[in-house]
Formats: structure tokens, sequence, C-alpha cells
């Protein structure tokens, strides 16, 4: 076949692709008689209301000396690791307020961190494509730092993102600026899968955020520069299982709904959306109207326990509490005394759900808890 | 956006992005011929043919994604059944950072305030 017959073949295939996304697109719409806040108004509900003192600054967490780029809680409640520009991770008991290690890393441009299911270990990984593990087991050398035991190398673009499976201190998955996720046998060191990359459906530009389904941890969620979010299951790599279309910007963070159905996603299109992951359904988008003014980014995003209340965080330094099924912003922690002083860049809820952390370019770490009193009704 | 200060993430895609136009949807705006295939041209401006048959075959392979995925929206209900499924979800489950709470309260929720703080009987930490 002559490369003309060729270039003919594939302008008809990229045709079909288009119109193919067009009708799927009209069907989706069809199917969009509501979204949560117009249901929820015609069931009654009324948003969360709180006062003044019941979300309040309970701890500061100082140490950092850089920006602080993520966090991440143990399972066991209490202890948070964070990772900050200054090249170092620092483990924290969240309830004293007291560091337990200090970890200087061998490559200071560091973007992502997390905690192991057992709480002893932790990873990162950053610019230098790599994604370190850490064990705080370990002894330390004679300047109190924790050597690697062990580095994940294969990534060809910066870690921006990673998260160990739940229940198992063995597999981690990342996402990276090389536009694929990655399933690592932590054990090995090796790849178990890749997820993406050429010739797959995979995104089409770097992967900024993942997050693993609490209730079926085969299936994860990435966010990424092309504007979408894409759902996988770790047993079918070669492709996503759903494209979830909406954004008008880069994702830079997805969270799965404390349920397991449903995800989150915030972006630099200054929005948050809530979409079904057995429809595909955008059910509500999250969206402050700011006059004239550009909105903020979207940094990072955290749902409450019941998923009733979603965390937000945005390159202005404001963390709004959305009421999740009525869509208003019901508090906005950025206002709030004691609050941070720069971009919010990452938020993580307690495994109980009883206390947000919020992470700051201000260097700070502070946890947020209910303070008021508590109807029961 | 996740680009670091003082330093350029290095990313296969220009400026961390993608550099095709994209319209609503998070789409390209029209069809772009080789664009998904990663061709790239001969010092002639030929395309080299191996490089088109692999395209093609991750369009039709495209192609085939959306066509079951179309089959798959025919069976899926309305937006309404799911927001349903939510709200029952949402309102079920105790929440330690609401005003409100279906049940006992968990006295560990209330750690963060060092014993101070007791929901129970009004009294306030601030």
């Amino acid at each position: 076949m002559s490369v003309t017959e060729l270039k003919e073949r594939h302008l008809a295939a990229t045709e079909t692709i288009n119109s193919l996304r067009e009708r799927l697109k009209e069907r989706r719409l069809s199917l969009l008689d509501t979204d949560i806040a117009g249901y929820a108004r015609s069931q009654g509900r009324a948003p969360v209301t709180f006062g003044p003192t019941d979300l309040v600054c309970c701890r500061a967490l100082q140490g950092h000396t850089g920006k602080v780029y993520s966090l991440d809680w143990t399972s066991e409640k209490n202890r948070i690791v964070s990772a900050s520009q200054d090249g170092r991770l620092i483990v924290w008991n969240a309830l004293t307020s007291q560091k337990t290690h200090a970890i200087k890393l061998p490559c200071a441009w560091v973007m992502t961190c997390a905690f192991s299911p057992t709480g002893q270990s932790v990873a990162c990984g950053g610019l230098d494509s790599v994604c370190s593990i850490f064990n705080l087991n370990s002894p330390a050398d004679r300047d109190g730092n924790l050597a690697v035991s062990q580095m994940l190398s294969g990534h060809k673009g910066y870690v921006s993102s990673c998260q160990y499976v739940p229940d198992e201190d063995t597999h981690l998955v990342t996402g990276s600026g090389d536009q694929t996720c990655v399933l690592w046998d932590i054990t090995t060191g090796f790849r178990t899968s890749v997820f993406g990359g050429e010739f797959q459906s995979g995104h089409t530009a770097d992967v900024l955020s993942i997050s693993i389904n609490g209730s079926n941890s085969r299936m994860f969620v990435s966010g990424s520069c092309d504007s979408t979010a894409r759902l996988w299951d770790t047993r079918v790599a070669s492709r996503a299982v759903r494209t979830f279309h909406g954004h008008r910007g880069d994702v830079n963070t997805v969270k799965f709904f404390p349920d397991g159905n449903r995800f989150g996603t915030g972006s630099d299109d200054g929005t948050c959306r809530l979409f079904d992951i057995r429809t595909g359904h955008q059910l509500q988008v999250y969206h402050q109207q700011h006059g004239d003014n550009e909105a903020a980014h979207v940094t990072s995003i955290a749902f409450s326990i019941s998923g009733r209340l979603l965390f937000a965080g945005y390159t202005n330094g404001d963390c709004y509490v959305w009421d999740t099924l009525l869509a208003k912003v019901v508090l906005n922690l950025g206002s709030l005394q004691n609050t941070h002083e720069d971009r919010i860049s990452c938020l993580g809820l307690s495994a109980d759900g009883s206390a947000l952390c919020t992470g700051s370019w201000d260097t700070n770490i502070k946890i947020w808890a209910f303070g008021g009193y508590r109807r029961v009704v | 956006m996740m680009a670091m200060e003082g330093q350029q993430p290095q990313s296969s895609s220009e400026n961390g992005r993608e550099s095709e136009d994209y319209g609503e949807e998070g789409r390209e705006k029209g069809p772009h011929p080789l664009a998904q295939a990663g061709t790239g041209s001969f010092p002639g401006g030929f395309i080299g043919k191996h490089r088109l048959q692999a395209a093609i075959t991750n369009l039709n392979n495209q192609i085939s994604i959306l066509q079951e995925e179309l089959k798959k929206v025919e069976t899926i209900g309305e937006s309404s059944t799911v927001c349903k499924d939510l709200i029952s979800s949402v309102e079920s489950t105790p929440d330690p950072l609401l005003p409100f709470t279906k049940g006992s309260v968990d006295a560990g929720w209330d750690r963060w305030f060092g014993g101070a703080h007791h929901s129970r009987n009004h009294k306030r930490w601030i």
C-alpha cells in the first residue's frame, strides 16, 4: 500500500474518531438530567453551616525552610510525612508536633511523598525522575541521614505523584511528566505495569496526580496536563478504562471519593469536578465566580470522610470548604486566623477523618480540626 | 502548573503541556493527522510507511474503544440515579469535621484538643 493511500486511511480514521467522540458527547449530555446540587436542592437539603470557631487551626508544624510541595498521613492516624523544596522529607507526630525523622534527599527537587500502609517506609519523587524509598527503621548515618533503601528508576520525566497500594508495602504507583503511570514492585525495584505511553490510549501530556481507589485497589485515576482524568485497572495496562473530559486546563489533582464510586479533580481552569466512575457522568462542577479576575488555579483537593465536604487549595492561598451536595463554599480556611500566607500546595485528611492537614509555599504545615459543638441528629 | 521555581521539569511535552490546540472538552479542535501517532517526517518530507501503519493501527484501536463506550453509554442511567446513590452514601457516614453527627461521637475525634474540648458538654476550644 502506498504512502498516499495510508495517509488517506489515516485521515478517514481520524474523522471517524472525531464523529464518534461527538456522538458520545451528545449521548452523555442527554443523560445529564441534573447535577448533584440540583438534585439535593430538589430533595430539600440545606448547605452545611459553620460557626466562626468550628474549624480551627489546632497545630502548626514548623521546620521546613522551603516551600512545602506534598504531604501524606499514615493509616494509623497521627503521623505525617511532608516534602519540601528545602530538600528534606520530614516525618511528624501530628499530635505532639514533634519531628521523628528529617531525611536529607539526594535530589532537592522533590514534588511528591507518600507513607507506606504500615508506616514503616516513605517514598518520594521529583525532578530526578526517580522514586526513592526510605525505610524509617533503618539506622541513620553519623549525620543523622537515612540511606535510600530502594530506587525505582525507569521514568523518562519528573515523578509528579506517588501512592502506595493500600494494604501493601510492596507495591506503589507513580505518575510522571513522561505521560505515563507505573505500578512498581518495590521488593525487586522493577516495573510491574506501565500505563500509557506511545501507541496506547494513555495521557498525551504530563501526568500530574494519581489516586488509588480505597475500596478497590486495582483501580486508580490519573490527572494530566492534557486536561483529562483517566481511570485505570492495574490488570489492563494497555488502555485506560475510561477518559473523563470537561476541564479546560491542566488537571493538577485527583482524589477518590470515600465510597470509591466517584472521584474529584482540581484544575488550572479554577474548577473542581466530581465524576462517577461507573457511568462516566460529570456530576458537579465546583466553581466560585471571581468577577473579572482570572480564577485561581486549584492545586490540591481532599474529601472529608463522608464526602460531604470537599477541601480545595488554590494558588492564591484560599482553601475553600465546599459542600459537595449543594456546590456551595461554606467556609474559606484562607480567611481564618492562623492561616497560610502563600499558596496551598497540598492537602490531606487523617485516616479517621478527624483532621485536615494543609501544606503551603509559606513553608508551614497546619492541622485543622472541628472545635465547635456537634449536634447529634 | 507543576514546574518548580528555579528549574524547569524535563518533560516529553512542550512546556509541560501538549503543543496541540485544545478546544472544548479538552480535545483536539480538528483532525490533526499524525498528531497522536508520534510520527516524524524524514528529510524529504516523507513519512515512514511503518510509522503510518502503526499510527493507523493506533487510531483503529481508539475507534473500537469509542464504539465500545458508545454501546456502554446506551445502557447507563440518567445522572439523577447516581445523585440519589451519592446522597445516601454521604449521609450514612459519620463525619468528624461536620457540625452534626448521626449516632455517638467518637472520643478520638477530639484528640487534637488535648482533652480540653468535649462536644457533649458544650465546651469550646478556641
